[in-house]
């Protein structure tokens, strides 16, 4: 019953839905508040349905209720409970099922959450956010239903696929959605402003918040999802330019833009034609993505979804949504004015060059991503646009938008002098210049791409404890003073400092393991030490063992440095009977400049085994500076800025001002 | 019923709660609140703020001000202009609720299958338990007639499936148990009863327990049941009434047919009796076989069993741990009509192997091939000793040499298992060690030879035996 309930609760979700783009607009038309506030009441029974059509399917996944096609093909009785959880969202069903929840999360937080929002643009918000959910769910109750029985239940499932049963990549699709869906709010509100013809200052702070959860959200599953393929694949590669990925990548770097744009419009009221269509694009590149995953017109990993029939209904969905949002574009635009005026030197034009980079960068992995597909519909031809491509093409587009943002800061809002901005930077140049010999003295570096890469990173790095130093009033003021002076910085202003070091941690990580990582693949007996690089790798024994439902080889590999023994570590390679797969778990230890990590592979027959050894560094400055991009959207979202609005609120606050 | 309620409960308040705006008492609302205008205001605030950190000039913070203020203005117009009435309007709360209602209900009865149950895994265990038993699994079909038990426990069926399936497994005691239940159900079935007496005796080690007599005793009186003249001429020869015994088992025999199951049996079991009495066998069994006639102690070339004896005592007190001697020796003492010797041969034999099961069941098969197992009911000196967990547990107490002993039979007894089982990779490995412990390496060398051979081909296991033995023999 529970389950047959779920499944009405999705209809009634849709019903909601509907009734939620509808009804509201009908009611800014005839100026019915009555009208509009369904959109509140309508968003909460849709997420109310949708949560409880989720809770029913993860139910179902829980006690193995085999007579779900859905549970039938993607769980197994033996599976450790955490994976009968996440294996809810390990499927296309499922995933979409995940993907509307997080739509309705959005709306009802809008409900909730967006009071101080004027009923109008709100109850219009909600509507656009509406629409979107009704061509969702009725892709997953008339293609790809989860609450589908089968007549005659089988004795167990078909099992999950072993890559996915694992923590890293369990909560790598929930926090991939957030981010996703997360611009769907963005969307509806370029979308309202579009319908009501109202862009302001306000709007764009109503909006931020929510593209601040985005982004924060894509940050982190995009790390997730790299983490995982680093230690999961056993390959010790992070990013592939797998079409998936760039799936993701290029929401990321677009809703990047339009998290800088929305700054403008709300400071200086300009960008306001820009920021919208910015909006659009980012949450169109987010339909992009899920086509792309969704359809299975792209083999890879991910792509478990390979039915035509969805794949055309996505398609029309992306050309309803996208389509019409671009045409109101072209038909409201011109009714919105271009706001605030600002000179070539200025905090604005800095931000709009950000912005010019980063759609460029967004371009170049769009046409590595589609090219192939198109080239195959033109004339058949199966090509793969790889790493040379991106790293050509992509590098040094991410690189100039890196270092425009060590300047970005220098610059004041309007009018900023060039003679102050220009000798701030030639003295973050001579720091970084310094910095980056004396790192390649000390290390031996010389590979000149490698050099240039971390001079990069270190001048973001320079230029924003410079900045930073500068609002503390170094050297001016005493350090006591300073202090002070950090602490009482807005937390929008430590948004900035946190996602911008965080960028060139991330960026020395990614340059570090790109250039001078060591590796070593071969065949070795016990007891037989492999140098690589200034390590030595042993591996001692490999013992067989079993898991929950799985068999596995767990081998011993002592590290050592120098005849010092550092870390013994154990990789592992398991099979999983019910899938009848392998996978393999990476050994790594983890040290400040980078990882020690060791796959075990087959054994060769005579008592040996294939071993790949790396030492991979920079590697967990990629995460950190991953995890710090992602606490700086969450730290910016707390500023108190964005709880402004509320009439009521705002008065209570007046005496601590 | 029960879930449409639900389903029309759930639709009913999902739609009141969408509905719910229009069923408001009416209100006048602006249409931008001034949550715009405090925005603006706190924008000034923040520039104020600015100017007091030193961050920008005071002509900065007038231009921000001024472009803050006109929009700030701009906003205020707006807020003029619009207001939106909120009206209770019940027609328009029905029209949408009844809309939402409708598809919501109406697109799952199309697609949903409305009422049907879950079914998760722990509700179908009988179901899995059933696919199983039909697979083959006898442990899947006890469970499953365990469960049956519990609901109908009056089922005979049930009871009398489970005591045959616990049997079949060999768990004698859970056997005895479920027959005893269905002895219960079923008091004047003299099969069943005789199946549940033959259940205890098999629990009880072969020994005719007294309530096991009694039941084999009224089962007789009533009918011929084959099974309860055997058991009750085994519980006579077990009290030592080995006339009593051998009169029983006689008439059973000329009673059966001669392919009856039975008959071998029956037709050992005399040959022991006729051998403890001395009788002559063609007067019991008149259609006796040489070696039932030699079993019997009527060989006709008795002093050929002597010199044999002779032979296998000398053999045998050199070297002890040759179980098959030890066997023929208490095998050949008792068809030359010395079942004490025999008996006491088996012991002593058995003794040398305490710490090798697989021998001492070897040697329990011959105390029962020649009815020792009966003498030993009388006479505890008689049965064969079977080293309890405390022997073993005691053999550091004991003095070296018994100590060396010990060892010495359970590493024999292990030579024995695997020459005639070799498929135990650990065994051999344990056997290969033994030897070196022993200090007898060309043993250990030959027997790691021997599995090597037993193992030929096997790349995975001839690893693990090397990685096994190779501290033991330098290998």
């Amino acid at each position: 019953m529970i389950t047959e309930l779920g499944h009405l609760a999705l209809w009634i979700a849709l019903a909601a839905a509907l009734v939620q783009s509808i009804v509201p607009l009908w009611g800014t038309r005839a100026r019915s508040a009555s009208a509009m506030r369904v959109a509140d009441t309508a968003a909460q029974v849709q997420f109310l349905g949708a949560a409880a059509a989720f809770g029913a399917l993860t139910w179902a996944y829980v006690v193995s209720d085999f007579s779900l096609a859905n549970v039938i093909m993607n769980s197994h009785s033996s599976k450790p409970m955490l994976y009968k959880v996440t294996g809810v969202w390990a499927n296309h069903e499922g995933s979409m099922l995940l993907w509307v929840l997080m739509l309705a999360l959005f709306g009802v937080l809008i409900s909730v959450f967006g009071r101080m929002i004027p009923v109008v643009m709100r109850s219009t918000v909600l509507a656009v956010q509406a629409m979107i959910g009704v061509g969702f769910y009725l892709f997953i109750l008339l293609t790809s239903n989860p609450f589908l029985r089968v007549a005659s239940p089988p004795l167990d499932g078909q099992g999950m696929n072993p890559l996915l049963q694992d923590p890293g990549v369990a909560f790598h699709p929930p926090l991939l959605y957030l981010g996703y869906v997360g611009f769907s709010t963005a969307f509806s509100f370029a979308v309202a402003a579009l319908i009501t013809g109202r862009v302001d200052p306000a709007w764009a702070r109503w909006m931020r918040p929510w593209v601040l959860i985005a982004w924060s959200g894509l940050t982190a599953g995009i790390a997730l999802g790299s983490w995982w393929s680093y230690y999961e694949l056993g390959w010790g590669g992070f990013w592939f330019w797998d079409p998936v990925e760039n799936a993701s990548f290029m929401p990321w770097l677009i809703g990047t833009a339009l998290l800088h744009s929305a700054i403008v419009v709300e400071k200086r009221n300009a960008l306001l034609k820009w920021t919208i269509l910015l909006s659009i694009l980012t949450f169109s590149l987010s339909l992009i993505g899920t086509f792309l995953v969704r359809s299975g017109i792209l083999s890879s990993v991910h792509a478990f979804a390979t039915d035509p029939g969805r794949g055309a209904f996505i398609l029309a969905l992306l050309i309803i949504y996208v389509g019409g949002a671009l045409m109101l574009y072209t038909w409201r635009a011109a009714t919105i004015g271009e706001g605030g005026v600002f000179s070539i030197w200025s905090r604005e034009s800095g931000l709009l060059v950000n912005n010019m980079g980063l759609t460029a960068a967004t371009g170049v992995v769009f046409v590595g991503t589609l090219y192939p597909l198109g080239l195959e519909l033109f004339n058949g031809a199966k090509i793969t646009v790889g790493a040379p491509y991106f790293n050509q093409a992509f590098l040094p587009v991410f690189g100039f938008i890196m270092f425009a943002a060590g300047i970005g800061p220098f610059l004041s809002w309007k009018r900023a002098r060039p003679a102050v901005v220009l000798k701030k930077t030639a003295f973050g140049l001579a720091v970084t210049v310094l910095l980056t010999a004396g790192v390649a003295l000390a290390f031996g570096l010389r590979d000149a791409v490698g050099l240039f890469g971390l001079f990069i990173a270190l001048w973001l790095a320079v230029a924003t404890l410079q900045d930073l130093a500068a609002r503390a009033g170094l050297p001016r003021v005493s350090p006591g003073v300073a202090l002070r002076r950090i602490a009482g910085l807005p937390r929008s202003a430590w948004g900035l400092y946190l996602g911008h070091l965080g960028l060139a941690i991330a960026a020395a990580g990614v340059v570090a393991v790109s250039v001078w990582k060591e590796e070593a693949i071969q065949t070795v007996a016990f007891g037989t030490p492999v140098e690589v690089g200034p390590y030595a790798f042993t591996l001692d024994k490999v013992e067989n063992s079993t898991g929950p439902n799985y068999q596995t080889s767990i081998a011993t590999v002592t590290v050592s440095r120098g005849g010092t023994t550092l870390v013994t570590l154990h990789p592992e390679r398991r099979f999983y009977p019910v899938e009848g797969q392998p996978t393999t778990e990476a050994g790594i230890a983890t040290m400040w400049h980078g990882d020690i990590y060791a796959v075990l592979g087959d054994p060769d027959g005579r008592g040996g085994f294939v071993t790949r050894y790396y030492y991979n560094p920079g590697v967990p400055w990629m995460w950190f500076g991953a995890l710090m991009m992602t606490l700086a959207a969450l730290v910016s979202l707390t500023d108190r800025r964005l709880r402004i609005g509320a009439p009521a609120r705002r008065l209570a606050a007046q005496p601590a001002e | 019923m029960m879930f449409w309620f639900a389903a029309f409960g759930l639709t009913f308040f999902g739609a009141l709660w969408i509905a719910w705006p229009f069923l408001r008492k009416d209100s006048v609302e602006m249409n931008d609140a001034d949550g715009a205008i405090s925005v603006f205001r706190d924008q000034l605030d923040e520039l104020d703020r600015d100017l007091a950190a030193g961050l920008i000039s005071e002509d900065e913070r007038d231009a921000a001000a001024q472009e803050i203020e006109r929009r700030t203005l701009a906003a205020a117009r707006r807020l003029d202009a619009g207001f939106s009435l909120s009206h209770r309007a019940p027609a328009a709360a029905a029209a949408v609720a009844v809309l939402a209602g409708t598809l919501a209900l109406g697109g799952y009865a199309l697609f949903g299958v409305p009422g049907e149950p879950d079914q998760p895994l722990a509700a179908r265990k009988t179901e899995v338990l059933e696919r199983r038993a039909s697979a083959g699994d006898v442990n899947a079909r006890i469970a499953l007639l365990i469960e049956r038990t519990k609901q109908s426990p009056e089922s005979f069926e049930d009871w009398w499936t489970l005591a045959v399936s616990y049997a079949s497994i060999g768990d004698d005691a859970a056997s005895v148990e479920a027959y005893r239940h269905a002895a219960e159900l079923a008091p004047d079935e003299p099969g069943v009863q005789a199946a549940y007496a033959e259940a205890m005796v098999l629990a009880n080690g072969n020994k005719v327990p007294t309530a096991a007599r009694i039941i084999f005793e009224t089962v007789m009186r009533k009918t011929a049941d084959p099974r309860a003249r055997y058991y009750v001429s085994l519980a006579k020869a077990q009290a030592q009434d080995f006339d009593g015994a051998l009169q029983g088992w006689v008439a059973l025999k000329d009673d059966s047919a001669p392919d009856a199951p039975w008959m071998p049996l029956v037709r050992r079991d005399i040959v022991n009796m006729v051998r403890f009495l001395k009788y002559d066998l063609t007067e019991y069994l008149p259609d006796a076989t040489e070696a039932e006639i030699a079993a019997a102690g009527g060989a006709s070339s008795a002093e050929v069993a002597v010199t044999r004896i002779a032979e296998l005592e000398a053999q045998l007190s050199e070297d002890p741990l040759d179980y098959v001697a030890w066997i023929e020796l208490a095998t050949r003492l008792a068809q030359s009509g010395d079942n004490e010797k025999a008996a006491t041969v088996l012991t002593q034999g058995a003794a040398h192997f305490a710490g090798a099961p697989f021998v001492q069941q070897k040697f329990d098969d011959a105390a029962r091939e020649l009815g020792m197992d009966i003498l030993g009911a009388a006479s505890d000196s008689g049965a064969v000793a079977s080293p309890s967990a405390e022997d073993v547990a005691t053999i550091s107490a004991l003095p070296q040499a018994e100590q060396d002993d010990l060892i010495n039979g359970m590493v024999a007894g292990l030579a024995a298992e695997l020459a005639e089982n070799p498929g135990s990779p650990e065994k051999w490995i344990m056997l290969v060690r033994s030897y070196a412990n022993l200090g007898e390496y060309e043993k250990a060398t030959e027997a790691y030879e021997s599995a090597k051979a037993a193992f030929a081909g096997n790349a995975e296991v001839l690893d693990m035996l090397a990685a096994g033995v190779a501290d033991a023999i330098g290998e």
